[in-house]
C-alpha cells in the first residue's frame, strides 16, 4: 500500500506489515523551471513544477498518477526515468539515489527503470527497424556487437515481440509499417527488453482510439501479472490509472492533494479537485462540473497563502466562500485507512460526492 | 426528435470517397454513407481511425487532401449539391453557412494575432460588424462559451491561453458567422478529462442555445452521448449503425458497437474493461463478407461471404449485420 | 430523418496494398526519368569522352577555326557542333568539359558535405556557446558575395583544380550547416532521441544511431540543389577568367570563349550553355522530387 508522508510531517502513515518492499521512494521533491518571458527578455518565470512531493511505491504494484495539464505528473515521471533534474528532496529507486547517477550508472539504471512515452508516432525512430528499436535499450553505448551477442539480441527480441502480441517476424519492418497501438506495443516491447523493474507509463494510451486503448491496457496488465513489474503510470484520465493502478495520487499545480488506495478514491473521495476529475469521466452525469465555481478571472487576486485549488473550487462556492481557503494552503492530513487529502473541508467534500457519482454504462 | 418538415440542413447520400494508395491503386475509404441532419438536430459520427469518419467530414467542408476524391454521392445543404460547386462558391460557404472546430486548438489559431483581432474577422466579415456593435460582439461572443474577462481576453495572444481556452475561442470564432451547421471534428481529443468534460458540456448548451445543426465526429462513443440525439458508428468505411443514441446504448445492434460499448471501463472495486481483439482491415484490403467478421464474436459462415446491408431495426434504428436481423442468431 | 436506405451499388473490386517486407513500396511510374536520364547522359558521356570523340580538345588549329555545326550552311561531319575561335572541336570540348564540371562539382561538394553535416550537426546537438558559435560563422561565411570572393582568391592563390575545389566547398558548407542545423534541433525534440538519451546512450552514439539518419534526407535534397549551385559558380568563375588553367576546359571557359565571337560563332557559347542549363534544371527538378518522395514517409495518416 502506498505510504504517503505529508509534507510538514504530521499524519504519516506506516506501511502495513504485509507490503512487499519499497522499489520507489521519493522525498519531498521538488522541480523548478526557469521561463523566459519573452523573447528578447531577461526576465525569468519560475514555476514550481513539482513542489513538495512525497511517494512511495512498492514492488510488484502500481501507482497511478493523475492530474490535469500543469499538474507536474509528467514532470515527477521525466526526473524517475533521469530525463530531467530535480531542484531538491531525494529520489531513490531500489536503494539507489538517482539524483546523483554518473553516465555509467546511467546505464545499470535504464536496465532498472524503463518508460513508455505518449506519442507513439514520434517515440520510434522512423530510420530504424523495429527490431533495431526494441533492441536499443540492450545496445546502449556500442554501435557495433559481435556474432553471439547479436543472436542472442535477435531471439531476445523474438520473444518480446510475441509478449506483446507482434508477429515475430516483423522484426525487420519500419514503423512506418505499423498502426498506432501497434506502435505503441513496439514501445512496450522496448520497454521489456531490460528486464526492468519499474516501467514509467506516461499518458501510455492517451494518443490511442478508445477501442486500441483497451486492448493495450489489458496487455499491460497482463504483462504486470505474468512479470511482476512494477507500474508507475501517469495519465490525465482517471479511468487509465484507475485500471491499472491499486494506488492513486491525483496532482495538482504541482502538488499531491489526495492518495490512496483506488477504491477509496472512487466511494469515497476527499478533495474537491478529485471530484472534478470523477465527474469528468465518461459516465458521469454533468451535474457536478454545473456547479457554479468561483468567479475570480485570475490568479493574482487571490493572495500567496490561498490554497492552490481555491481559483477553481466548487466546494469553496457552496460553502459560501471560507476564509480558511484563502488563508492557509491545506496540508495532506489522513481521512481514512491510508487514504489522505490536503482540503480544508474533506468531509464537506464527501457530501458533494453524490453529485459527481457516475452513472452505470448501458 | 420529431422530424422537421423542412429540408433537412445537411443531407449526405450515398458518399463514397477514394484515395490514392502506395502502390498507385484506389482504395475506398468512404462506402456508401448517407445520412441527414435536421435544423437542430445533432449528430455523433464515431469509429476508430481509418474507419473514414474524418474522410466525410473533410468530404463534406470540401477539404479532402489531393490524393482523395469523392467517386460518387452527393452532399446537400439545404438543398444545395456542395460537391458541384466551384473552389470560390465553397469558400463563402465556409465559416458563414458551415462552420467547423477542429482537433488542435494549439495550431486552429494564428500565434501572432491577438484574439481581439482573429475573432473580429468573421464577426466583420459574416455580419458586417463594426465599431461600437464590433465591439459588444465580441464580448458577448466570449461571455457565450464562458470565457471570462472578456477585456483581458481579447488583448491576448493564442500562447497565453490554456488549450481548454483556445477551443472555446475557436468555437466562439465557429460560431462568430451564425452558422447553419457546425462540424466539430474530435474536438476535445486533444485536451485534458476535466477540460474534455467541460468542453462537450459548453457544445451541448451552445447547440441549445444557438440551434445550429451539428455533426460530432470522435472515436469515442462516449463524448457524442451527452451532446448528440443521435449516432453513427463507421467501421472500415461503412456505416454499421445508425440510431437514436439512447437505442444505440442500450440496445446496440451491431456487434462492434457492442464491442466498444464493452471497451469502456466500468468503474467497481476494481475497474474492468473487455477489449476487442485483432484490428481493423487496412484501406485497401479486398476482404469478402462482412468487414468486422475477422474479429466478431458472433460471426458465422453467412458472415465470411456476403457482406450485410444496411436494414432495419425498428423505429429508424439501421444496422449492418446478419446476426441482429430479425431472423438472427444474437440476442 | 432516419439515415441511410440500402443500396444496391456493387461494390468496386480492389486490389490489396501488399506490404514489403522492408521500406516502403516504390512506385516505378513515378520516378523522374528525365532528370536522372539528363544527368546520366552526361555523366556517362563524360566518362566516356575519349570513346567518343578522336579529337583533342586543347589543340589548336587555326587552319578549322569557326566551322559551323553540321546542320547549319558550310557545316560538315568533321566538326558535328562546329569549331571554336581556335580550331577546336566544340564537341570534344563539351564532352571533356563535362568531365572537368562535374568533377569540380563532386569534390567541392564532398568537402561542404564533410564539413556542413558535421558542423551543422554538433552545433544543433550541443547547442548553447558552441551553435551560437557555429551559427555567428556561418552568418559571416553566407554574408561575403560567392562569386567575388571566389574570384579575389582564384587570383590570389593561383587557379588550379585543388585550390578551386577547397574554394568552391568552403564557400557552400556554411549553407547546408544552418539547415542541418536547423534539422538536428527539430529531431533532437523527438521522443526516440529523449528516450535515447535517457536510457544512457552515449551522445555520440545518438547522433549517429538517431539524429544523422533522420537529417539525411534534408542532406540529400540539398545536396541535388547544391550540385547546381556548385557548376554555376565554377562556370561563372571560368568564364570570368579565374577558374582553372588554361589547360582544362571547362563549359565555363567555353562560354568565355564564345562570347566575343557572338555574332559570328553563335554554337560556341550556345552549347555549353545549353549544357549547364540542361545539367542544373536537372539536378534541381532532381532536389524537388527527392523532397516530395521522402515527405510522406515522414508524415502520418
Amino acid at each position: 500500500m502506498i505510504a504517503a508522508a505529508a509534507a510538514e510531517g504530521t499524519g504519516s502513515v506506516s506501511p502495513a506489515p504485509h507490503d512487499p518492499p519499497e522499489l520507489v521512494r521519493i522525498r519531498d521533491l521538488s522541480v523548478r523551471f526557469r521561463t523566459r518571458r519573452g523573447a528578447f527578455s531577461r526576465t525569468t518565470d519560475e514555476v514550481m513544477a513539482v513542489d513538495g512531493v512525497n511517494l512511495t511505491i512498492h514492488q510488484g504494484r502500481t501507482l497511478g498518477l493523475v492530474g490535469g495539464t500543469g499538474s507536474g505528473k509528467s514532470t515527477i515521471a521525466h526526473v524517475v526515468m533521469g530525463m530531467v533534474g530535480l531542484t531538491s528532496g531525494s529520489v531513490h529507486v531500489a536503494g539507489r539515489d538517482i539524483s546523483r547517477i554518473s553516465g555509467a550508472e546511467r546505464l545499470a539504471h535504464q536496465r532498472l527503470v524503463q518508460v513508455v512515452l505518449q506519442d507513439p508516432y514520434s517515440s520510434l525512430n522512423p530510420r530504424m527497424t523495429i527490431g533495431d528499436i526494441i533492441a536499443e535499450p540492450l545496445t546502449v553505448g556500442r554501435l557495433r556487437m559481435d556474432a553471439t551477442a547479436h543472436r542472442e539480441r535477435r531471439s531476445r527480441v523474438a520473444e518480446l515481440l510475441d509478449v506483446v502480441g507482434l508477429p515475430a517476424n516483423r522484426a525487420a519492418r519500419y514503423p512506418h509499417q505499423f498502426s498506432g497501438g501497434q506502435r505503441q506495443r513496439i514501445a512496450i516491447a522496448r520497454a521489456l527488453a531490460p528486464r526492468p523493474r519499474l516501467i514509467v507509463l506516461d499518458e501510455p494510451t492517451s494518443a490511442l482510439d478508445v477501442s486500441v486503448r483497451a486492448q493495450i491496457l489489458t496487455l499491460l496488465k497482463n504483462l504486470q501479472d505474468e512479470l511482476g513489474v512494477t507500474y508507475l503510470v501517469i495519465s490525465h484520465d482517471l479511468v487509465t490509472v484507475a485500471y491499472l493502478a491499486s494506488e492513486v495520487a491525483v496532482m495538482h499545480l504541482g502538488r499531491i492533494v489526495e492518495v490512496g488506495p483506488m477504491a477509496s478514491l472512487f466511494r469515497t473521495p476527499r478533495h474537491p479537485y478529485t471530484l472534478e476529475l470523477l465527474a469528468s469521466m465518461p459516465g458521469a452525469s454533468g451535474a457536478f462540473l454545473a456547479q457554479p465555481r468561483p468567479s475570480v478571472p485570475s490568479a493574482a487576486s487571490l493572495p500567496a497563502t490561498a490554497c492552490r485549488y481555491a481559483i477553481r473550487c466548487a466546494l469553496r462556492t457552496r460553502l459560501g466562500d471560507p476564509e480558511r481557503c484563502v488563508e492557509a494552503d491545506p496540508a495532506l492530513r489522513p481521512v481514512g485507512s491510508h487514504h489522505e487529502a490536503a482540503c480544508h473541508f474533506t468531509d464537506d467534500a464527501a457530501d458533494l460526492a453524490v453529485l459527481a457519482d457516475v452513472e452505470p454504462t448501458a | 426528435m420529431t422530424d422537421v418538415a423542412a429540408t433537412p440542413i445537411l443531407e449526405v447520400i450515398d458518399l463514397t470517397v477514394s484515395v490514392r494508395i502506395p502502390g498507385g491503386r484506389r482504395a475506398i475509404v468512404v462506402d456508401n454513407v448517407s445520412f441527414s441532419i435536421g435544423a437542430g438536430g445533432t449528430l455523433g459520427l464515431v469509429g476508430e481511425s481509418g474507419s473514414g469518419k474524418t474522410m466525410t467530414s473533410l468530404a463534406i467542408m470540401g477539404l479532402l487532401p489531393p490524393a482523395a476524391q469523392v467517386e460518387a454521392g452527393r452532399i446537400l445543404l439545404c438543398g444545395e449539391n456542395l460537391l458541384t460547386k466551384s473552389s470560390r462558391d465553397l469558400q463563402r460557404i465556409r465559416g458563414k453557412r458551415i462552420a467547423m472546430v477542429l482537433q488542435d486548438p494549439m495550431t486552429a489559431l494564428d500565434p501572432s494575432f491577438t484574439i481581439r483581432s482573429q475573432l473580429s474577422e468573421p464577426l466583420h466579415q459574416h455580419r458586417h460588424l463594426d465599431g461600437r456593435q464590433l465591439d459588444s460582439a465580441l464580448v458577448t461572443a466570449l461571455e457565450q462559451v464562458h470565457l471570462s474577462g472578456a477585456k483581458e481576453r481579447l488583448r491576448q495572444y493564442p500562447h497565453q491561453l490554456s488549450g481548454g481556452m483556445r477551443q472555446r475561442v475557436t468555437s466562439a470564432i465557429a460560431l462568430a458567422g451564425q452558422p447553419e451547421l457546425l462540424i466539430a471534428d474530435e474536438p476535445t481529443t486533444a485536451l485534458d478529462s476535466t477540460t474534455q468534460a467541460r468542453y462537450l458540456l459548453l457544445l451541448r448548451e451552445l447547440q441549445a442555445a444557438t440551434g445550429f445543426a451539428l455533426l460530432l465526429v470522435a472515436h469515442d462513443l462516449m463524448v457524442v452521448r451527452h451532446v448528440c440525439e443521435r449516432v453513427l458508428v463507421m467501421y472500415s468505411s461503412r456505416v454499421v449503425e445508425d440510431g437514436q443514441v439512447a437505442q444505440v446504448f442500450s440496445r446496440p445492434q451491431h456487434p462492434y458497437t457492442r464491442a466498444l460499448l464493452d471497451a469502456i471501463p466500468t468503474i467497481g472495486d476494481t475497474v474492468s474493461l473487455r477489449s476487442i481483439e485483432g484490428q481493423a482491415p487496412d484501406i485497401g484490403d479486398n476482404l469478402i463478407g462482412c468487414r468486422f467478421a475477422p474479429r466478431c464474436p458472433y460471426a458465422r459462415d453467412a458472415c465470411r461471404t456476403e457482406e450485410p446491408d444496411l436494414t432495419g431495426r425498428g423505429s429508424g434504428h439501421l444496422a449492418r449485420c446478419w446476426g441482429t436481423e430479425p431472423e438472427g442468431w444474437i440476442t | 430523418m432516419a439515415g441511410g436506405v440500402t443500396t444496391a451499388h456493387p461494390r468496386p473490386r480492389l486490389t490489396i496494398a501488399a506490404e514489403t517486407a522492408a521500406g516502403p513500396r516504390r512506385s516505378i511510374r513515378l520516378m523522374p526519368w528525365l532528370p536522372i536520364g539528363v544527368i546520366g547522359f552526361f555523366v556517362l558521356v563524360a566518362i566516356a569522352a575519349p570513346l567518343l570523340t578522336s579529337y583533342d580538345p586543347l589543340k589548336i588549329n587555326l587552319v578549322d577555326r569557326l566551322h559551323p555545326p553540321i546542320w547549319v550552311n558550310g557545316g560538315s561531319a568533321d566538326h558535328i557542333l562546329g569549331s571554336d575561335g581556335f580550331g577546336r572541336d566544340e564537341l570534344a570540348r563539351l564532352l571533356y568539359g563535362a568531365r572537368v564540371s562535374f568533377l569540380v562539382a563532386a569534390f567541392a561538394l564532398v568537402i561542404a558535405v564533410a564539413l556542413g553535416l558535421s558542423l551543422g550537426v554538433i552545433a544543433g546537438y550541443v547547442g548553447n556557446t558552441v551553435d551560437a558559435m557555429l551559427m555567428r560563422l556561418v552568418d559571416i561565411l553566407l554574408a561575403l558575395p560567392t562569386i567575388l570572393v571566389a574570384l579575389v582568391v582564384a587570383v590570389a592563390v593561383g587557379p588550379s583544380f585543388q585550390n578551386l575545389v577547397l574554394l568552391l566547398g568552403l564557400l557552400i558548407w556554411p549553407r547546408i550547416a544552418r539547415l542541418i542545423r536547423g534539422e538536428t534541433i527539430v529531431v533532437k525534440k523527438q521522443d526516440y532521441v529523449r528516450y535515447s538519451s535517457a536510457i544512457g546512450v552515449p551522445g555520440w552514439v545518438v547522433v549517429v544511431r538517431h539524429v544523422i539518419p533522420n537529417v539525411l534526407p534534408t542532406l540529400l535534397v540539398l545536396t541535388t540543389l547544391e550540385i547546381g549551385h556548385v557548376i554555376l559558380v565554377e562556370a561563372s568563375l571560368s568564364f570570368l577568367g579565374a577558374g582553372l588553367p588554361a589547360s582544362s576546359v571547362t563549359w565555363g571557359k567555353m562560354i568565355a570563349d564564345g562570347r566575343a565571337l557572338v555574332a559570328t560563332g553563335w554554337w560556341i557559347a550556345l552549347f555549353p550553355g545549353l549544357a549547364i542549363t540542361a545539367t542544373v534544371m536537372s539536378f534541381n527538378s532532381l532536389g524537388d522530387w527527392i523532397r516530395d518522395y521522402l515527405d510522406p514517409r515522414t508524415r502520418h495518416l
